[in-house]
């Protein structure tokens, strides 16, 4: 229950945060989060501005083009944007850094294999692109030219997205393969086939069009 | 050629993978790195081509210390790059370039040689890549994408080959040509694999890693292959039921390599 508490509080943190609009209290609130978040600060720190960073600039510089050329430019609504969102990302990870996320999602099952298949898939992807990464630096006897840097970019983009697509597809198979969703709500009970000396065949179940199950009609 | 002294590895947030590793390699051998899935042979061979660097021990290269520090001084990281090559267990996460024919001269063009296109074009028609020159790399299947990959870093030429379980995407005539390959290459290789009715076709000395990430043994392969002990201890024999005809019983089972058809005449 603590960590289901512990779950409520930081959605509520979220929340909030985004219902104010002071720069000077999100900065504190940063401040406050980065005292109480103990040793691993700096840790969580890190990985939030690097979660950010390339979002948050991009937003940035296309705000301020934007509002240059339009004149009405605010450093004010600047900070508070980027503030407003490293705040959030710092929440996120401190929590999950803290609270064991499944522990959290006890109360729902189905928030709880959310929680597992996306562990899983994250898992699946931090390896794939550590290979990639490792692997680009095994082929560059020299620094790598930028062309070969946003090819490598793009060939990892494109496994990834592959890859996510193949998971997905073989997830949900194995789900709906373990009984994960009820194609057969509603519809007639299973019938037991008789076969011609009257021995009983496989139970046969009628299926909705269009649905893909591991039943055949005998 | 490379010595590895009290190599301690973990991954960030995981478990130790590699514990006490202390092993040399000779110019020349025909290495096997034998071990169960996740002893930690896909790790070592990322240390040995200097990717990671381990929290405790010590790495050396002909006589070189090999370091993160090291790596960054162009000389030496050029040098170590190219005399050192890696093939990955998933080759995919090698391949970035439009075409097969720019895939394997990526290495060759960034040495400044020039011939890295007829490099290319020679390590294509010696791994049967020929047609496909022109093909994209991730329109290939597996067995295409290892012999790319594998292309890739022979067109460089090196001394020292790092191969992590180079036939378990292969089919068994790729698989075959591979180990007449490496037999005839010339070159040091350091193959990893569990699949023990492969591992004596690819080498002459055997390195045995076990589950705790501790080298458990380091000689010639038959007396690995002969140990049941050893085997058992690194998870790579198992207990199983066999039928033969009417007839079930149980025993260990090493799957060494026989010619069964040679045997049978």
């Amino acid at each position: 229950m603590r960590a289901t508490r512990w779950l409520l509080a930081y959605l509520a943190a979220v929340v909030a945060v985004t219902f104010i609009h002071a720069p000077w209290l999100l900065a504190a609130l940063l401040v406050l989060a980065l005292a109480a978040s103990g040793a691993g600060r700096w840790r969580i720190a890190r990985r939030a501005v690097l979660a950010v960073l390339t979002f948050n600039l991009t937003v940035s510089l296309g705000y301020a083009a934007v509002s240059l050329w339009q004149g009405n430019f605010s450093v004010v609504y600047l900070l508070l944007v980027n503030l407003r969102v490293l705040l959030m990302v710092y929440l996120g990870f401190w929590f999950v850094a803290r609270v064991n996320l499944l522990e959290a999602v006890r109360f729902s099952p189905t928030l709880g294999f959310v929680v597992t298949l996306a562990a899983g898939q994250i898992e699946a992807f931090a390896r794939a692109l550590r290979d990639f990464r490792l692997a680009f630096a095994s082929r560059n006897a020299a620094a790598p030219a930028l062309s070969a840097r946003a090819r490598h970019a793009a060939a990892q983009a494109g496994h990834l997205l592959d890859k996510s697509v193949c998971m997905a597809a073989e997830t949900a198979l194995a789900m709906r393969s373990r009984g994960a969703f009820d194609d057969y709500a509603g519809l007639p009970s299973p019938a037991c086939v008789r076969g011609p000396g009257g021995e009983v065949g496989p139970v046969w179940r009628p299926r909705r069009p269009g649905v893909v199950t591991a039943y055949k009609k005998p | 050629m490379i010595e590895l002294n009290g190599i301690r590895y973990a991954w960030p947030d995981a478990p130790t993978v590699l514990d006490g590793v202390s092993l040399s390699v000779r110019e020349g051998e025909k290495l096997v790195l034998l071990g169960a899935n996740g002893s930690g042979k896909s790790t070592l061979l990322k240390l040995m081509n200097g990717l990671i660097a381990p929290q405790t021990g010590s790495y050396s290269y002909c006589g070189e210390a090999v370091t993160p520090a090291r790596l960054k001084q162009g000389a030496f990281a050029r040098r170590f790059r190219s005399e050192v090559v890696l093939l990955f267990q998933h080759p995919e996460a090698m391949l970035f370039n439009p075409t097969v024919r720019d895939e394997i001269a990526y290495g060759p063009r960034q040495l400044g040689l020039p011939d890295a296109v007829a490099r290319a074009e020679h390590w294509a028609a010696a791994l049967g890549l020929a047609p496909l020159l022109d093909a994209q790399p991730f329109s290939l299947s597996g067995g295409q994408k290892q012999k790319l990959a594998l292309a890739a870093i022979l067109a460089l030429e090196p001394r020292l080959l790092l191969l992590d379980e180079p036939v378990a995407s292969l089919d068994p005539r790729a698989s075959g040509w591979l180990v007449d390959f490496l037999l005839d290459c010339g070159k040091t290789v350091v193959t990893s694999t569990h699949n023990l009715s492969m591992a004596s076709e690819l080498g002459e000395r055997a390195f045995v890693l076990g589950e705790g990430g501790r080298l458990l043994f380091d000689g010639p392969l038959q007396d690995a292959l002969r140990d049941r002990a050893l085997l058992e201890a690194a998870n790579l024999v198992h207990r199983h039921r066999h039928r033969h005809g009417g007839d079930t019983h149980a025993y260990m089972h090493a799957h060494t390599h026989s010619h069964d058809w040679e045997s049978s005449r």
